[in-house]
């Protein structure tokens, strides 16, 4: 009796857990030798048909695998009056699978940013079953989508996977750009409030003489600014650490600032901060008659490097360093937010400040927001702490002439 | 005749009723960030739905809610009341099975066909309500202690990716969304707490039961509460609003590094232990009106041809997912029917039999009860 109870209890575990495994598990599981992996796609407008897409994946090649060499890539084309259809098709004249588990970014041309096809390529990676919400979405500053992926640089690496580590450590570094992932473009798009920024690249010529191999080097270059659907313009690589600073909490990156010497050559030396941490919050009063916003960052440093005349870091002299570099990132942001108003273009998350804080005057206002945010009075306010000095105290001072 | 449930698996099974069938359909879409409003605003209605509930046990002793019904309306009416409520656990076995299994399909087994995951629901579900309340309520601790725990993790991990920005503002959806949000949320998941009459002859009828059916109330709110502020603060409102499986499309964005991530299978996971608990319960309740309107002997054996039929009913009631979700808005009407409407009518029914009771007793016995009342509590207590 004792014996039946325990074989009874032992086969109802194992239907439990065969149950519990068939249904978490995955049916349509195949090998590595049975699929395609994906790491990235390129949408452009067909060149034939602009109403057709050319979409071409980068596939990772998994036959040098086990020598322990880094995958290689090669690239597919497929065509479609829908990104969805190119992708089917391109699935059919394979001979094994498409995979897109492992899908890390996804470009588009430029052309297809600017067509406002931006919401149909959206909504096909939204709705997919098999793509991650979360892959990156960027923009080719290049003729083509297609020509980001076909430079083989970085001895031949697949290109996405180095697009996505920059993306990656993107929030570590002032000198990156902003990352949207496909959820927070679909959202920040059908919210119809503060314009989705999407990060641009090219290739640029590689001046580093440490590193002959590549003539040619991948990097962020600026954001596209979408208004509704379309991009119409974008902005500087050059003014995106400062976009960075008013729109993200970053965990790294680097600010200079200059000092006015007294005695040394020339009239500025520079202070090179270390940014370990930097927070920002977009505050709006809703007493006022006019729009006021308050534009808060805060940002934990040390020094990296300094160069002027100054005698002694001393306590009371990181405290005029600090408001030193605070005034001048304050006039960095407040030149960008001021050039964004005259083009009334919110990058910057105001029209979600207002919608979160006061509703109704959102609601009352939200169909001339343009013009409002143009005429709204904007203060930056911007705090350093300057948390050490590095492994120096005092420093080289410069004779004067 | 085994012992009665204990309160502590009482409240666990009342957990399950209220948690299982939420899961797929989520909050209304409409509410947004106020979601968190009308949740909070459903206990107000559901204190009384759960003094009713203890009411109609308290009153009738002994009973499950299909006995109440031909103890309170008599032979004609109360069968007709056990045949509307069997109806809606009947229909609830098949509208439960058809979602999980259409939510199984679309995020986990895409090419797996449908029929095969509704029939392993089925056979799960129906081995686990043969073995009685008892079993299923054991069921119940297991998983819904694994729910709570799995919940803890998540909601730990997925912090970082949470902004809080996106609850705000609040209240701006207006009184008549957040109002019928509190109708839907208190007709699904929490209307379904009343099937546990139908067990309610194994419950124990003590001081502790409104509190017991309370608690487990109160801690599907904060589960509730958490899931669905975690989902409008990862997801942001615009996308809560579109999303089908909002939780699971939530937690699927969740990634901590590049070594964590893809968690969602573990609120799958949760999912089906839940979904075979709540299958049971209801392939239960249907078994036992179906023996009390044709005063069958035993209800077990009743489940597996009632199983079956709903399991039919369940391959094909809806064309697709969508219809599911429009459903839902009707089921929020339609549920009035057994889920506050048989019971009120049973209350009615029973007090009005209880008051005609007490008036009829001779007077004089009266007297007689209410002085060995009062003599036995003078009486010394026995040290």
């Amino acid at each position: 009796m004792q014996e039946d109870f325990k074989l009874k209890k032992l086969i109802l575990t194992f239907f439990g857990f065969f149950i519990i495994l068939i249904f978490s598990g995955c049916q349509d599981y195949r090998g590595l030798d049975e699929i395609t992996i994906v790491a990235g796609i390129a949408i452009d407008q067909s060149e034939k048909n602009p109403n057709m897409f050319d979409v071409t994946f980068e596939i990772v090649d998994n036959d040098n695998a086990d020598s322990g060499d880094q995958p290689s890539s090669h690239l597919i084309t497929s065509h479609g009056s829908s990104v969805f259809e190119a992708m089917m098709k391109a699935n059919t004249h394979q001979e094994r699978q498409l995979y897109f588990g492992n899908t890390e970014v996804v470009v588009i041309s430029e052309k297809i940013a600017e067509s406002g096809a931006l919401v149909e390529v959206l909504d096909t990676f939204l709705r997919d079953y098999y793509i991650r919400d979360t892959v990156f979405l960027i923009i080719s500053k290049e003729n083509t989508a297609r020509e980001i992926f076909e430079h083989k640089i970085y001895n031949n690496k697949v290109v996405s996977f180095i697009l996505k580590n920059t993306m990656a450590d993107a929030d570590s570094t002032t000198e990156s750009t902003h990352r949207v992932p496909v959820y927070r473009a679909y959202s920040q798009v059908i919210s119809d409030r503060s314009l989705l920024t999407l990060p641009a690249f090219k290739f640029f010529d590689n001046e580093s003489e440490d590193d002959e191999s590549n003539d040619i080097i991948l990097m962020p270059d600026g954001v596209g600014i979408f208004e509704d659907t379309k991009m119409t313009s974008y902005l500087e690589q050059s003014d995106i650490p400062t976009y960075l600073m008013s729109t993200e909490d970053l965990n790294g990156g680097n600010f200079v600032a200059f000092i006015e010497k007294k005695k040394s050559i020339g009239d500025f030396s520079t202070i090179s901060l270390a940014i370990d941490k930097t927070t920002r919050k977009i505050t709006f009063k809703p007493d006022e008659d006019e729009l006021v916003f308050y534009v808060d960052i805060y940002l934990e440093t040390a020094i990296l490097a300094l160069s002027s005349d100054i005698e002694d870091t001393n306590h009371l002299l990181l405290e005029d360093l600090s408001i030193l570099c605070a005034e001048q990132l304050n006039e960095k942001v407040g030149n960008l937010i001021g050039n964004m108003q005259k083009e009334k273009k919110d990058i910057f998350g105001f029209a979600d400040a207002l919608y979160r804080k006061d509703f109704k005057r959102w609601e009352k206002i939200k169909d001339n927001w343009d013009e409002e945010f143009s005429k709204a009075k904007i203060i930056v306010r911007t705090k350093f702490l300057i948390q050490d000095t590095g492994m120096i105290n005092a420093f080289y001072q410069v004779e004067e002439g | 005749m085994k012992e009665k449930l204990s309160y502590k698996n009482t409240f666990f099974l009342c957990m399950v009723c209220i948690i299982s069938s939420n899961m797929i359909v989520g909050f209304p879409p409409d509410l947004g960030q106020d979601v968190w409003i009308s949740i909070l605003l459903s206990i107000i209605p559901l204190i009384p739905l759960t003094l009713l509930r203890t009411r109609m046990m308290k009153i009738m002793p002994e009973m499950n809610l299909y006995d109440m019904a031909i103890y309170s309306l008599g032979k004609i009416a109360g069968k007709i009341a056990c045949i509307i409520f069997g109806l809606y656990c009947f229909f609830m076995i098949s509208i439960v099975t058809y979602s999980f299994s259409e939510f199984i399909h679309l995020t986990t087994l895409y090419k797996t066909p449908r029929y095969l995951i509704i029939f392993m629901f089925f056979f799960a579900s129906l081995y686990l309500a043969t073995k009685g309340v008892h079993t299923i309520s054991k069921w119940s601790v297991i998983i819904i202690s694994v729910s709570i725990v799995m919940l803890t993790i998540i909601t730990a991990i997925s912090l970082p990716k949470i902004d809080f920005n996106n609850l705000l503002p609040i209240g701006s959806k207006g009184p008549k969304i957040i109002l019928n949000g509190v109708h839907r949320i208190v007709a699904l998941p929490f209307g379904e707490i009343i099937v546990l009459l139908t067990v309610a002859e194994k419950l124990q009828n003590g001081k502790k039961n409104f509190k017991v059916q309370m608690g487990s109330i109160l801690l599907g709110v904060l589960y509730f509460l958490v899931i669905s502020l975690r989902a409008c603060a990862i997801l942001t409102p615009e996308l809560f609003k579109t999303v089908i499986f909002q939780n699971y499309k939530a937690v699927s964005m969740i990634k901590v590094s590049d070594f964590f991530e893809r968690i969602e299978s573990l609120v799958t996971f949760v999912y089906i232990l839940t979904c075979i608990g709540n299958i049971a319960v209801f392939m239960t309740a249907t078994a036992k009106s179906v023996k009390k309107v044709f005063n069958f002997d035993d209800y077990k054996s009743l489940l597996l041809p009632l199983g079956a039929i709903a399991l039919a009913i369940a391959i094909s009631p809806f064309h697709d997912i969508v219809q599911v979700f429009e459903f839902v808005h009707i089921y929020d009407w339609f549920s009035m029917l057994p889920q506050i409407g048989v019971p009120l009518a049973i209350w009615i029914g029973a007090e009005i039999k209880q008051r005609k009771k007490n008036n009829s007793i001779n007077p004089l016995a009266k007297i007689q009860s209410e002085i060995d009342a009062l003599e036995n509590s003078s009486l010394p207590q026995k040290s």
